[in-house]
């Protein structure tokens, strides 16, 4: 549905993008991920023909951004980051006016404007003046503005940004409800929220993707060693060592040592491609020891982030 | 086309007249007006008594005095310099309000061509100002009834299509100026000096004899540009092809100029 090839933008000598590539697929969920000034805003600019890239192609439904602008521009759905709306209108009144924009008439743009309303929960608002509604609601009218008349794409520039953890959930299912029937390119910097609602992420770092994949994927390729506790009753030495029996695993560390033979934890390490934890179980377990806990301690999206985020901050100095 | 632009103007429309600035410009200029007015048909009335009591009296000579050229004259260049004044509040809003609230952004990014925006935008200014031509109807009514019809109807129709062109001109610059800034005050600001200039160029002293290339008088080409030189015969009750085409040509020049600020943003550099 997108595909973007080594696309480049240069503001003055300033390079916001660099060598951008990526493909989206048709009812998929991309998310954008990325420190502040990354260059996420800059790529959906380039995807909706706001900006023209200095360098590079981009199409949208088999369409060049460039050269076709107005065909990309009739299949998508658009919330910029910064939610302008038009103060002295009405709710109903500017999506109205949006929906004729886009090319709706009459009824067909009427129809286009209850849907918006009723998929992002504005009934209540319809009326009001959009200089009279809270932040939240903004928020909402714009993802309803984005979304009138069922374009094949969505581009969301931070869409839950300036939310309530409730409206978040709510704004997240919409989104997530798209899947399939939608195209959706959003960017964010909340991690669990490209966890929670994307197939795909892209990490951006100064410009150029330095990650990507799904979230379960990026997580795996991060990791150098996967960590379980353990927590067991029993002989603390003995433990370790029955642990360290295991085929697989490369480090047993006691984190707490219980003076009687109470329960006492370990750490283990192994490498990401074994799974030593069954065996790890049984040695326990014949050596006449208790059982009592074993959890693997996961990188979260935040860990990963901040990795490949601060190993490219290494790079860069070096 | 239409299609494009009808929703553009439309809601330029209800926005003009859901904000107070147009209230407060439209009023003032009215009451303005109507305060010259009153002093001009004074003035006439003066001048007639006196010119009566001339004609009894020692002083023969006296040239006829004229209601046209008075009441209808000094209304036109009154109108039309106040408009120097009103237009830039009529279009600073256009572009640069759109660019300080960043719905610019979404608005080029609906399937819309620019050149619709544009128009959406300069039509909806202009029928600001043609709404303000229009209350001043009152005036050559009022006269026309006081005087029994004495003014002269054609003059009246030509000075008023010259208003509209001038009008139609001046909301182009305006259109253009707020088109490269995302101030409004600024837009404003630079709508009057530019327009001003314009106003002006043709009516300084530059001094005789001074020649572009040993051939052109400045002056010449000066008093070619400026928009007053081009609208003070429309008061006369002239309309000449070349001043009909010096305001269309102005009107044409600063919406193409607009229309390439609005497409530069796509250019590739
Ligand atoms: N119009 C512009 N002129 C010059 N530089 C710009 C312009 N817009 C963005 N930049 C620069 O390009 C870089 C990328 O900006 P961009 O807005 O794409 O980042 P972002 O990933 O969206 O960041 P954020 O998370 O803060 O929204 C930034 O360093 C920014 O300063
Ligand atoms: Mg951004």
């Amino acid at each position: 549905m997108i595909t973007v090839e080594k696309l480049t933008k240069y503001y003055g000598e300033f390079p916001a993008v660099r060598d951008v590539s990526f493909q989206v697929g048709k009812g998929e969920i991309l998310g954008f991920l990325g420190p502040n000034g990354a260059g996420k805003t800059t790529t959906m600019r380039i995807l909706t023909c706001y900006t023209p890239a200095t360098s590079g192609k981009a199409t949208v439904a088999g369409f060049d951004v460039f050269t076709q602008s107005l065909e990309v521009r009739r299949r998508i759905g658009y919330l910029p980051e910064n939610v302008p709306l038009y103060n002295e209108m009405t709710v109903r009144g500017y999506l109205l006016f949006m929906a004729e924009a886009k090319g709706h008439r009459g009824a067909a743009a009427r129809k286009a404007v209850e849907q918006a309303i009723n998929e992002c929960g504005l009934a209540e608002v319809r009326n009001r003046l959009i200089a009279q509604i809270s932040r939240g609601f903004r928020q909402r009218v714009s993802l309803g503005q984005a979304v009138l008349g069922n374009p094949d794409v969505l581009i969301l520039d931070e869409p839950t940004i300036g939310l309530d953890p409730r409206q978040i959930v709510e704004i997240r299912n919409l989104i997530k409800n798209m899947a399939g029937k939608r195209t959706v390119i959003l960017s964010t910097h909340i991690l669990p929220e490209v966890a929670l609602t994307c197939q795909k992420v892209l990490v951006i770092h100064r410009g150029r993707i330095v990650a990507s994949g799904t979230p379960d994927e990026m997580i795996s390729n991060l990791e150098a060693v996967r960590q379980t506790d353990v927590i067991a009753r029993g002989a603390p030495d003995a433990i370790a060592t029955a642990l360290r029996s295991a085929a697989g695993v490369t480090n047993v560390r006691i984190l707490h040592k219980s003076p009687v033979d109470g329960p006492s934890e370990f750490l283990v390490e192994y490498a990401p491609g074994k799974d030593p934890r069954g065996d790890m179980a049984r040695a326990i377990t014949q050596g006449g020891h208790a059982l009592l806990e074993m959890r693997t301690r996961g990188l979260s999206l935040e860990d990963v982030f901040i990795r490949i985020t601060a190993g490219e901050e290494a790079k860069h100095a070096a | 086309m239409l299609r494009e632009i009808c929703p553009v103007y439309k809601r330029e429309m209800k926005a003009y007249f859901s904000s107070p600035a147009i209230y407060v410009a439209l009023g003032l200029f009215l009451a303005f007006v109507g305060l010259q007015y009153h002093y001009i048909i004074k003035y006439f009335v003066m001048v007639s008594q006196q010119k009566m009591m001339s004609q009894e009296g020692m002083y023969g000579g006296m040239p006829p005095i004229n209601l046209t050229e008075i009441v209808v004259g000094s209304m036109f260049g009154l109108i039309n310099f106040l408009m120097l004044l009103v237009v830039p509040i009529f279009t600073m809003r256009l572009f640069s309000e759109e660019k300080r609230l960043g719905t610019f952004e979404l608005l080029v990014t609906c399937p819309l061509r620019d050149w619709s925006i544009l128009l959406g935008k300069y039509l909806a200014a202009l029928t600001v100002g043609l709404i303000t031509l229009a209350f001043c109807l009152v005036y050559p009514i009022t006269t026309q009834y006081i005087s029994g019809g004495q003014a002269e109807n054609s003059v009246i129709l030509v000075s008023y299509l010259g208003l509209v062109l001038v009008v139609a001109a001046y909301v182009a610059f305006g259109v253009f100026a707020s088109s490269v800034t995302e101030n409004q005050m600024l837009s404003a600001i630079l709508t009057f000096v530019g327009l001003l200039s314009f106003y002006l160029v043709g009516r300084m002293d530059y001094g005789k004899g001074a020649m572009l290339f040993g051939k052109v008088e400045w002056a010449d080409i000066f008093s070619a540009l400026c928009a007053y030189t081009h609208s003070e015969p429309f008061s006369k009750g002239m309309l000449a092809l070349p001043d009909v085409a010096f305001f269309l040509m102005f009107t044409v020049f600063f919406l193409i100029i607009t229309a390439k600020i609005l497409e530069a943003r796509r250019w590739r550099v």
